[in-house]
Protein backbone atom coordinates (compact mmCIF):
# COMPACT_ATOMS: atom_id res chain seq x y z
CA UNK A 1 0.00 0.00 0.00
CA UNK A 2 2.84 2.40 0.90
CA UNK A 3 4.47 1.79 -2.49
CA UNK A 4 1.17 2.50 -4.19
CA UNK A 5 0.76 5.78 -2.30
CA UNK A 6 4.31 6.86 -3.09
CA UNK A 7 3.69 6.16 -6.76
CA UNK A 8 0.35 7.96 -6.67
CA UNK A 9 1.59 11.16 -5.05
CA UNK A 10 5.32 11.43 -5.61
CA UNK A 11 5.74 10.67 -9.31
CA UNK A 12 3.66 13.67 -10.52
CA UNK A 13 5.58 16.01 -8.18
CA UNK A 14 8.90 14.62 -9.36
CA UNK A 15 7.79 14.96 -12.97
CA UNK A 16 6.82 18.61 -12.57
CA UNK A 17 10.02 19.40 -10.73
CA UNK A 18 12.13 17.74 -13.40
CA UNK A 19 10.59 19.39 -16.44
CA UNK A 20 9.24 22.65 -15.01
CA UNK A 21 5.63 23.71 -14.56
CA UNK A 22 5.31 25.52 -17.89
CA UNK A 23 7.07 23.00 -20.14
CA UNK A 24 5.09 21.58 -23.05
CA UNK A 25 5.37 18.00 -21.85
CA UNK A 26 4.05 18.87 -18.37
CA UNK A 27 1.19 20.93 -19.82
CA UNK A 28 0.13 17.98 -21.95
CA UNK A 29 0.34 15.44 -19.18
CA UNK A 30 -0.80 17.61 -16.28
CA UNK A 31 -4.32 16.67 -15.15
CA UNK A 32 -7.14 19.14 -15.79
CA UNK A 33 -8.52 19.14 -12.29
CA UNK A 34 -8.09 17.98 -8.73
CA UNK A 35 -10.87 16.29 -6.80
CA UNK A 36 -11.56 16.06 -3.08
CA UNK A 37 -14.50 13.96 -1.95
CA UNK A 38 -16.16 12.83 1.25
CA UNK A 39 -17.82 9.38 1.41
CA UNK A 40 -19.23 7.58 -1.66
CA UNK A 41 -17.77 4.15 -0.81
CA UNK A 42 -14.20 5.29 -1.46
CA UNK A 43 -13.26 6.58 1.98
CA UNK A 44 -14.12 9.16 4.56
CA UNK A 45 -11.93 11.50 2.53
CA UNK A 46 -10.49 10.89 -0.90
CA UNK A 47 -8.38 12.98 -3.18
CA UNK A 48 -7.05 12.67 -6.68
CA UNK A 49 -6.62 14.12 -10.14
CA UNK A 50 -8.49 13.88 -13.37
CA UNK A 51 -8.90 14.79 -16.99
CA UNK A 52 -11.72 16.46 -18.83
CA UNK A 53 -12.87 15.05 -22.17
CA UNK A 54 -15.32 16.18 -24.89
CA UNK A 55 -15.63 19.78 -23.64
CA UNK A 56 -16.23 18.78 -20.04
CA UNK A 57 -18.95 16.28 -21.00
CA UNK A 58 -16.91 13.53 -19.45
CA UNK A 59 -14.66 13.87 -16.42
CA UNK A 60 -12.36 10.97 -15.57
CA UNK A 61 -10.46 10.93 -12.32
CA UNK A 62 -8.33 8.65 -10.18
CA UNK A 63 -8.57 9.06 -6.42
CA UNK A 64 -7.11 7.56 -3.32
CA UNK A 65 -9.54 7.21 -0.41
CA UNK A 66 -8.94 6.43 3.22
CA UNK A 67 -11.15 5.21 6.07
CA UNK A 68 -9.51 5.58 9.48
CA UNK A 69 -10.03 2.83 12.04
CA UNK A 70 -11.86 5.07 14.51
CA UNK A 71 -14.60 5.85 11.98
CA UNK A 72 -14.88 2.68 9.91
CA UNK A 73 -14.06 0.10 12.58
CA UNK A 74 -11.12 -0.88 10.41
CA UNK A 75 -8.60 0.94 8.22
CA UNK A 76 -9.45 0.82 4.53
CA UNK A 77 -7.48 2.15 1.56
CA UNK A 78 -9.22 2.45 -1.78
CA UNK A 79 -8.16 3.45 -5.28
CA UNK A 80 -11.09 4.68 -7.34
CA UNK A 81 -11.53 5.40 -11.00
CA UNK A 82 -14.53 7.67 -11.63
CA UNK A 83 -16.20 8.66 -14.88
CA UNK A 84 -18.73 11.48 -14.74
CA UNK A 85 -21.00 11.91 -17.73
CA UNK A 86 -22.86 15.16 -18.09
CA UNK A 87 -26.61 14.63 -18.46
CA UNK A 88 -27.94 18.17 -18.60
CA UNK A 89 -26.65 21.66 -17.94
CA UNK A 90 -28.69 24.55 -16.53
CA UNK A 91 -27.26 28.03 -16.80
CA UNK A 92 -27.86 29.82 -13.53
CA UNK A 93 -26.08 33.05 -14.45
CA UNK A 94 -22.96 34.20 -16.29
CA UNK A 95 -20.54 32.48 -13.99
CA UNK A 96 -22.48 29.56 -12.63
CA UNK A 97 -23.94 26.45 -14.18
CA UNK A 98 -25.84 23.65 -12.54
CA UNK A 99 -24.84 20.34 -14.09
CA UNK A 100 -26.55 17.02 -13.56
CA UNK A 101 -24.41 13.97 -14.22
CA UNK A 102 -24.19 10.20 -13.94
CA UNK A 103 -21.21 8.56 -12.34
CA UNK A 104 -19.82 5.11 -13.04
CA UNK A 105 -16.50 3.72 -11.99
CA UNK A 106 -14.41 1.06 -10.37
CA UNK A 107 -13.23 0.94 -6.75
CA UNK A 108 -10.26 -1.19 -5.91
CA UNK A 109 -9.22 -2.32 -2.43
CA UNK A 110 -5.62 -3.48 -2.67
CA UNK A 111 -5.87 -6.63 -0.62
CA UNK A 112 -6.03 -5.92 3.11
CA UNK A 113 -9.70 -6.87 3.29
CA UNK A 114 -9.98 -8.72 0.03
CA UNK A 115 -7.96 -10.63 -2.52
CA UNK A 116 -7.32 -10.18 -6.19
CA UNK A 117 -5.99 -13.68 -6.65
CA UNK A 118 -7.36 -16.63 -4.72
CA UNK A 119 -4.91 -17.94 -2.07
CA UNK A 120 -3.43 -21.32 -2.94
CA UNK A 121 -5.20 -23.19 -0.13
CA UNK A 122 -8.52 -22.89 -1.98
CA UNK A 123 -9.53 -25.15 -4.83
CA UNK A 124 -9.81 -23.43 -8.21
CA UNK A 125 -12.92 -21.27 -8.53
CA UNK A 126 -13.86 -21.54 -4.83
CA UNK A 127 -14.35 -17.74 -4.65
CA UNK A 128 -14.28 -14.88 -7.10
CA UNK A 129 -12.16 -11.82 -6.35
CA UNK A 130 -13.72 -9.36 -3.89
CA UNK A 131 -11.30 -6.48 -4.43
CA UNK A 132 -13.38 -4.62 -6.98
CA UNK A 133 -16.66 -2.78 -6.59
CA UNK A 134 -18.55 -0.80 -9.20
CA UNK A 135 -20.08 2.44 -7.98
CA UNK A 136 -23.01 4.08 -9.72
CA UNK A 137 -24.49 7.45 -8.90
CA UNK A 138 -26.43 10.51 -9.91
CA UNK A 139 -25.23 13.90 -8.92
CA UNK A 140 -25.48 17.61 -9.23
CA UNK A 141 -22.56 19.99 -9.42
CA UNK A 142 -22.27 23.73 -9.65
CA UNK A 143 -19.59 24.76 -12.12
CA UNK A 144 -18.36 28.20 -11.29
CA UNK A 145 -16.12 30.24 -13.61
CA UNK A 146 -14.51 32.97 -11.55
CA UNK A 147 -14.55 36.51 -12.94
CA UNK A 148 -11.05 37.56 -12.03
CA UNK A 149 -9.16 34.35 -12.65
CA UNK A 150 -9.74 33.48 -16.29
CA UNK A 151 -8.06 30.06 -16.25
CA UNK A 152 -9.72 28.44 -13.27
CA UNK A 153 -13.05 26.84 -12.51
CA UNK A 154 -14.33 25.27 -9.35
CA UNK A 155 -17.23 22.86 -8.88
CA UNK A 156 -19.06 21.75 -5.82
CA UNK A 157 -20.86 18.45 -6.16
CA UNK A 158 -23.30 16.30 -4.22
CA UNK A 159 -24.09 12.78 -5.35
CA UNK A 160 -26.45 9.99 -4.39
CA UNK A 161 -24.81 6.69 -5.18
CA UNK A 162 -24.44 3.04 -4.44
CA UNK A 163 -22.55 -0.04 -5.60
CA UNK A 164 -23.72 -2.27 -8.44
CA UNK A 165 -23.61 -5.26 -6.07
CA UNK A 166 -26.02 -3.53 -3.69
CA UNK A 167 -28.46 -2.83 -6.51
CA UNK A 168 -28.45 -6.52 -7.36
CA UNK A 169 -29.07 -7.41 -3.71
CA UNK A 170 -31.95 -4.94 -3.48
CA UNK A 171 -33.36 -6.34 -6.70
CA UNK A 172 -33.20 -9.82 -5.14
CA UNK A 173 -34.83 -8.48 -1.98
CA UNK A 174 -37.45 -6.58 -4.03
CA UNK A 175 -37.15 -3.48 -1.91
CA UNK A 176 -37.07 0.23 -2.57
CA UNK A 177 -33.57 1.12 -3.71
CA UNK A 178 -33.07 3.97 -1.27
CA UNK A 179 -34.10 1.92 1.75
CA UNK A 180 -30.70 0.55 2.66
CA UNK A 181 -28.17 1.06 -0.08
CA UNK A 182 -28.12 4.62 -1.38
CA UNK A 183 -25.81 7.07 0.30
CA UNK A 184 -24.57 10.60 -0.10
CA UNK A 185 -21.17 11.86 -1.11
CA UNK A 186 -20.03 15.38 -1.74
CA UNK A 187 -16.88 17.12 -2.79
CA UNK A 188 -15.04 19.73 -4.74
CA UNK A 189 -13.38 19.89 -8.13
CA UNK A 190 -10.78 22.52 -8.92
CA UNK A 191 -9.89 23.06 -12.57
CA UNK A 192 -6.87 24.98 -13.77
CA UNK B 1 9.77 27.18 -12.57
CA UNK B 2 8.35 25.72 -9.44
CA UNK B 3 4.80 24.70 -8.58
CA UNK B 4 4.07 27.83 -6.49
CA UNK B 5 1.78 29.60 -9.03
CA UNK B 6 -0.37 26.49 -9.12
CA UNK B 7 -0.83 26.65 -5.32
CA UNK B 8 -1.67 30.35 -5.58
CA UNK B 9 -4.30 29.69 -8.28
CA UNK B 10 -5.85 26.87 -6.30
CA UNK B 11 -6.07 29.06 -3.21
CA UNK B 12 -7.73 31.88 -5.17
CA UNK B 13 -10.25 29.39 -6.53
CA UNK B 14 -11.08 28.25 -3.05
CA UNK B 15 -11.65 31.84 -1.92
CA UNK B 16 -14.02 32.49 -4.81
CA UNK B 17 -15.74 29.18 -4.25
CA UNK B 18 -16.65 30.16 -0.70
CA UNK B 19 -18.41 33.36 -1.80
CA UNK B 20 -20.12 32.13 -4.94
CA UNK B 21 -21.32 28.72 -3.89
CA UNK B 22 -22.95 29.55 -0.59
CA UNK B 23 -26.33 30.37 -2.13
CA UNK B 24 -26.36 27.21 -4.25
CA UNK B 25 -25.26 25.03 -1.39
CA UNK B 26 -28.28 26.23 0.54
CA UNK B 27 -30.41 25.53 -2.53
CA UNK B 28 -29.12 21.95 -2.97
CA UNK B 29 -29.18 21.00 0.67
CA UNK B 30 -32.95 20.47 1.10
CA UNK B 31 -33.12 18.45 -2.15
CA UNK B 32 -30.31 16.17 -1.04
CA UNK B 33 -31.76 15.67 2.42
CA UNK B 34 -35.13 14.78 0.88
CA UNK B 35 -33.45 12.21 -1.38
CA UNK B 36 -31.68 10.63 1.54
CA UNK B 37 -34.60 10.46 3.95
CA UNK B 38 -35.04 6.77 3.27
CA UNK B 39 -31.37 5.89 3.49
CA UNK B 40 -30.12 3.86 6.43
CA UNK B 41 -26.61 5.27 6.26
CA UNK B 42 -26.31 8.84 5.04
CA UNK B 43 -22.64 8.35 4.28
CA UNK B 44 -21.09 5.08 3.16
CA UNK B 45 -17.32 5.22 3.42
CA UNK B 46 -16.45 1.73 2.24
CA UNK B 47 -18.13 -1.65 1.70
CA UNK B 48 -15.44 -3.07 4.02
CA UNK B 49 -16.22 -0.84 7.01
CA UNK B 50 -17.56 -2.30 10.27
CA UNK B 51 -20.39 -0.12 11.54
CA UNK B 52 -23.06 -2.33 13.09
CA UNK B 53 -25.90 -0.18 14.44
CA UNK B 54 -26.87 -0.68 18.08
CA UNK B 55 -30.27 -2.18 17.22
CA UNK B 56 -28.62 -4.98 15.22
CA UNK B 57 -26.08 -5.95 17.89
CA UNK B 58 -26.07 -9.06 20.12
CA UNK B 59 -28.86 -10.79 18.22
CA UNK B 60 -27.97 -14.26 19.53
CA UNK B 61 -28.23 -13.17 23.14
CA UNK B 62 -31.64 -11.54 22.54
CA UNK B 63 -32.96 -14.60 20.73
CA UNK B 64 -31.63 -17.07 23.31
CA UNK B 65 -33.92 -15.48 25.87
CA UNK B 66 -36.85 -15.92 23.47
CA UNK B 67 -35.98 -19.57 22.72
CA UNK B 68 -36.55 -20.44 26.38
CA UNK B 69 -40.09 -19.09 26.13
CA UNK B 70 -40.88 -20.27 22.60
CA UNK B 71 -41.07 -24.02 23.30
CA UNK B 72 -44.66 -24.59 24.31
CA UNK B 73 -44.93 -28.37 23.92
CA UNK B 74 -42.78 -30.16 26.55
CA UNK B 75 -42.84 -33.45 24.58
CA UNK B 76 -41.54 -32.27 21.20
CA UNK B 77 -39.36 -29.60 19.61
CA UNK B 78 -39.75 -28.47 16.02
CA UNK B 79 -36.79 -26.67 14.45
CA UNK B 80 -36.67 -24.97 11.05
CA UNK B 81 -33.12 -25.81 9.99
CA UNK B 82 -31.89 -23.39 7.34
CA UNK B 83 -28.51 -22.44 5.85
CA UNK B 84 -26.78 -20.68 2.97
CA UNK B 85 -28.99 -17.78 1.94
CA UNK B 86 -25.89 -16.04 0.47
CA UNK B 87 -27.36 -13.18 -1.61
CA UNK B 88 -30.69 -14.72 -2.53
CA UNK B 89 -32.88 -12.42 -0.44
CA UNK B 90 -35.94 -13.27 -2.50
CA UNK B 91 -35.78 -16.92 -1.43
CA UNK B 92 -34.91 -15.83 2.11
CA UNK B 93 -38.17 -13.86 2.19
CA UNK B 94 -40.06 -16.94 0.98
CA UNK B 95 -38.44 -19.15 3.63
CA UNK B 96 -39.26 -16.61 6.36
CA UNK B 97 -42.90 -16.53 5.19
CA UNK B 98 -43.02 -20.33 5.10
CA UNK B 99 -41.65 -20.58 8.66
CA UNK B 100 -44.07 -17.91 9.87
CA UNK B 101 -47.03 -19.82 8.44
CA UNK B 102 -46.11 -23.01 10.33
CA UNK B 103 -47.29 -22.63 13.93
CA UNK B 104 -45.57 -25.88 14.98
CA UNK B 105 -42.09 -24.43 14.60
CA UNK B 106 -40.53 -23.48 17.93
CA UNK B 107 -37.43 -21.73 16.61
CA UNK B 108 -35.24 -21.47 13.54
CA UNK B 109 -31.53 -21.95 12.95
CA UNK B 110 -29.46 -20.60 10.07
CA UNK B 111 -26.25 -22.57 9.79
CA UNK B 112 -23.93 -20.13 8.09
CA UNK B 113 -23.17 -18.35 4.83
CA UNK B 114 -25.59 -15.61 5.72
CA UNK B 115 -23.50 -13.32 3.54
CA UNK B 116 -21.73 -13.76 0.22
CA UNK B 117 -18.63 -11.59 0.63
CA UNK B 118 -18.69 -10.85 4.35
CA UNK B 119 -19.57 -7.18 3.84
CA UNK B 120 -21.83 -5.31 6.20
CA UNK B 121 -24.69 -4.60 3.80
CA UNK B 122 -25.14 -8.34 3.26
CA UNK B 123 -25.38 -8.97 6.99
CA UNK B 124 -27.83 -6.07 7.33
CA UNK B 125 -30.09 -7.39 4.58
CA UNK B 126 -30.10 -10.85 6.17
CA UNK B 127 -30.79 -9.40 9.61
CA UNK B 128 -33.65 -7.26 8.30
CA UNK B 129 -35.35 -10.29 6.72
CA UNK B 130 -34.82 -12.61 9.69
CA UNK B 131 -36.25 -9.95 12.00
CA UNK B 132 -39.61 -10.68 10.35
CA UNK B 133 -39.65 -14.20 11.81
CA UNK B 134 -42.31 -14.72 14.47
CA UNK B 135 -40.09 -17.34 16.13
CA UNK B 136 -36.58 -16.67 17.48
CA UNK B 137 -33.61 -17.65 15.32
CA UNK B 138 -30.02 -18.59 16.03
CA UNK B 139 -27.06 -18.66 13.69
CA UNK B 140 -23.74 -20.39 13.09
CA UNK B 141 -20.92 -18.72 11.19
CA UNK B 142 -20.16 -19.95 7.66
CA UNK B 143 -17.04 -19.81 5.49
CA UNK B 144 -18.42 -16.93 3.39
CA UNK B 145 -19.16 -14.98 6.58
CA UNK B 146 -15.44 -14.90 7.36
CA UNK B 147 -14.55 -13.10 4.12
CA UNK B 148 -13.48 -9.42 4.21
CA UNK B 149 -14.24 -8.27 7.77
CA UNK B 150 -17.19 -10.64 8.15
CA UNK B 151 -15.93 -12.25 11.35
CA UNK B 152 -15.94 -8.89 13.20
CA UNK B 153 -19.31 -7.91 11.77
CA UNK B 154 -20.75 -11.33 12.65
CA UNK B 155 -19.37 -11.06 16.19
CA UNK B 156 -20.91 -7.62 16.71
CA UNK B 157 -24.23 -8.44 15.08
CA UNK B 158 -24.78 -11.92 16.51
CA UNK B 159 -22.26 -12.60 19.29
CA UNK B 160 -20.05 -15.55 20.19
CA UNK B 161 -19.05 -17.93 17.40
CA UNK B 162 -19.11 -20.93 19.75
CA UNK B 163 -22.01 -21.18 22.18
CA UNK B 164 -24.55 -23.63 23.51
CA UNK B 165 -28.14 -23.36 24.64
CA UNK B 166 -30.94 -25.45 26.00
CA UNK B 167 -34.10 -25.77 23.93
CA UNK B 168 -36.58 -27.72 26.05
CA UNK B 169 -35.09 -31.19 26.52
CA UNK B 170 -32.47 -30.68 23.78
CA UNK B 171 -29.01 -29.14 24.29
CA UNK B 172 -27.65 -27.57 21.10
CA UNK B 173 -23.96 -26.73 20.81
CA UNK B 174 -23.23 -24.25 18.03
CA UNK B 175 -19.69 -24.73 16.78
CA UNK B 176 -17.51 -22.65 14.45
CA UNK B 177 -15.84 -25.27 12.23
CA UNK B 178 -14.35 -23.03 9.54
CA UNK B 179 -10.72 -23.89 8.76
CA UNK B 180 -9.54 -22.05 5.66
CA UNK B 181 -11.11 -18.61 5.99
CA UNK B 182 -10.49 -18.33 9.73
CA UNK B 183 -6.82 -19.36 9.30
CA UNK B 184 -7.06 -21.54 12.38
CA UNK B 185 -8.26 -24.96 13.41
CA UNK B 186 -11.70 -25.11 15.02
CA UNK B 187 -11.63 -25.14 18.81
CA UNK B 188 -12.17 -28.87 19.36
CA UNK B 189 -11.07 -28.49 22.99
CA UNK B 190 -13.97 -26.11 23.61
CA UNK B 191 -16.35 -28.52 21.85
CA UNK B 192 -15.18 -31.41 24.00
CA UNK B 193 -15.47 -29.39 27.21
CA UNK B 194 -19.07 -28.48 26.32
CA UNK B 195 -19.92 -32.08 25.43
CA UNK B 196 -18.36 -33.24 28.70
CA UNK B 197 -20.26 -30.62 30.68
CA UNK B 198 -23.63 -31.65 29.26
CA UNK B 199 -22.95 -35.39 28.97
CA UNK B 200 -26.11 -37.36 29.55
CA UNK B 201 -28.42 -34.71 28.03
CA UNK B 202 -29.96 -35.14 24.58
CA UNK B 203 -27.22 -33.44 22.52
CA UNK B 204 -27.02 -31.83 19.10
CA UNK B 205 -24.06 -30.07 17.50
CA UNK B 206 -24.79 -27.42 14.85
CA UNK B 207 -22.10 -26.06 12.53
CA UNK B 208 -21.75 -24.88 8.96
CA UNK B 209 -19.38 -27.41 7.42
CA UNK B 210 -20.21 -31.12 7.59
CA UNK B 211 -17.20 -33.22 8.68
CA UNK B 212 -17.14 -35.31 5.51
CA UNK B 213 -16.52 -32.36 3.16
CA UNK B 214 -13.77 -30.13 1.79
CA UNK B 215 -12.30 -28.18 4.73
CA UNK B 216 -11.94 -31.12 7.15
CA UNK B 217 -8.76 -33.13 6.67
CA UNK B 218 -8.71 -36.78 7.67
CA UNK B 219 -7.34 -36.03 11.18
CA UNK B 220 -9.97 -33.38 12.00
CA UNK B 221 -12.72 -35.51 10.50
CA UNK B 222 -11.78 -38.46 12.69
CA UNK B 223 -11.52 -36.16 15.71
CA UNK B 224 -15.04 -34.86 15.10
CA UNK B 225 -16.55 -38.32 14.59
CA UNK B 226 -14.83 -39.62 17.76
CA UNK B 227 -16.25 -36.75 19.84
CA UNK B 228 -19.75 -37.43 18.52
CA UNK B 229 -19.41 -41.11 19.36
CA UNK B 230 -17.73 -40.61 22.75
CA UNK B 231 -20.38 -38.23 24.07
CA UNK B 232 -23.27 -39.98 22.31
CA UNK B 233 -24.32 -36.87 20.40
CA UNK B 234 -27.68 -37.64 18.84
CA UNK B 235 -27.73 -35.01 16.08
CA UNK B 236 -25.15 -33.18 13.98
CA UNK B 237 -26.72 -30.34 11.93
CA UNK B 238 -24.93 -28.70 8.97
CA UNK B 239 -25.26 -26.59 5.82
CA UNK B 240 -22.56 -25.69 3.25
CA UNK B 241 -23.35 -28.45 0.74
CA UNK B 242 -26.53 -26.71 -0.52
CA UNK B 243 -28.31 -30.04 -0.70
CA UNK B 244 -30.36 -32.09 1.71
CA UNK B 245 -28.61 -35.18 3.02
CA UNK B 246 -29.14 -37.62 5.90
CA UNK B 247 -26.52 -39.97 7.26
CA UNK B 248 -26.25 -42.05 10.41
CA UNK B 249 -22.84 -42.89 11.84
CA UNK B 250 -22.04 -44.42 15.23
CA UNK B 251 -25.45 -43.43 16.64
CA UNK B 252 -25.29 -39.82 15.43
CA UNK B 253 -27.75 -38.58 12.81
CA UNK B 254 -25.99 -36.17 10.43
CA UNK B 255 -28.52 -33.79 8.90
CA UNK B 256 -27.41 -31.57 6.04
CA UNK B 257 -30.01 -28.99 5.15
CA UNK B 258 -30.61 -27.65 1.66
CA UNK B 259 -29.74 -24.04 0.86
CA UNK B 260 -32.10 -21.09 1.27
CA UNK B 261 -30.60 -19.76 -1.95
CA UNK B 262 -32.18 -22.76 -3.67
CA UNK B 263 -35.45 -22.27 -1.79
CA UNK B 264 -34.92 -25.24 0.54
CA UNK B 265 -34.92 -25.76 4.26
CA UNK B 266 -35.45 -28.67 6.65
CA UNK B 267 -38.09 -29.19 9.28
CA UNK B 268 -36.99 -31.38 12.19
CA UNK B 269 -39.33 -32.54 14.93
CA UNK B 270 -37.64 -34.25 17.85
CA UNK B 271 -39.77 -36.07 20.39
CA UNK B 272 -38.79 -36.66 23.99
CA UNK B 273 -38.50 -40.40 23.32
CA UNK B 274 -35.83 -39.55 20.66
CA UNK B 275 -38.17 -40.27 17.77
CA UNK B 276 -37.30 -37.86 14.95
CA UNK B 277 -39.28 -36.65 11.96
CA UNK B 278 -37.35 -34.90 9.21
CA UNK B 279 -38.86 -33.24 6.18
CA UNK B 280 -37.30 -31.14 3.45
CA UNK B 281 -39.37 -28.09 2.56
CA UNK B 282 -39.23 -26.34 -0.82
CA UNK B 283 -40.61 -22.81 -1.04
Amino acid sequence: MKKLLITFFCIPVWFIQSYGFDSAIVKNILPDFAIVQCAGNIGVVSGGFGYSFFKNKMLTSVSYGFVPHFIGGTTVHTIALRNNFKIYEFTLNKENQLVSYANVGVNFEPGEHSYIELPKKYPNGYYATNSFHFPLGLGLRIDSVPKHINFAKSSLFAEVGTLATYIYYEYMAQKRLTETIASLSFGLLIFW
Amino acid sequence: MNAFPFTQKAYSCLQLFQKRHLFYVLLLLPATVTLLQGCKNMLDFSPYEIRVVDGDKNTTLKNLIDVENSILNPDSITIALTADPHYNYNNLQKVVSSINSNYQIDFAMCLGDISESGIQTEFELFHAEMDKLVVPYLTAIGNHDYRSNGEDIYYQMFGQLNYSFKAGFLRIIVFDDIFWESNKNPDFDWLESELKQYEGELLAVASHIPPDTDQFDSVSREQYYKLMEKYQVKYSFHGHQHSFNLKEKDGTLYVNTGAIMKGKYTLITIYKNSETKIKEITV
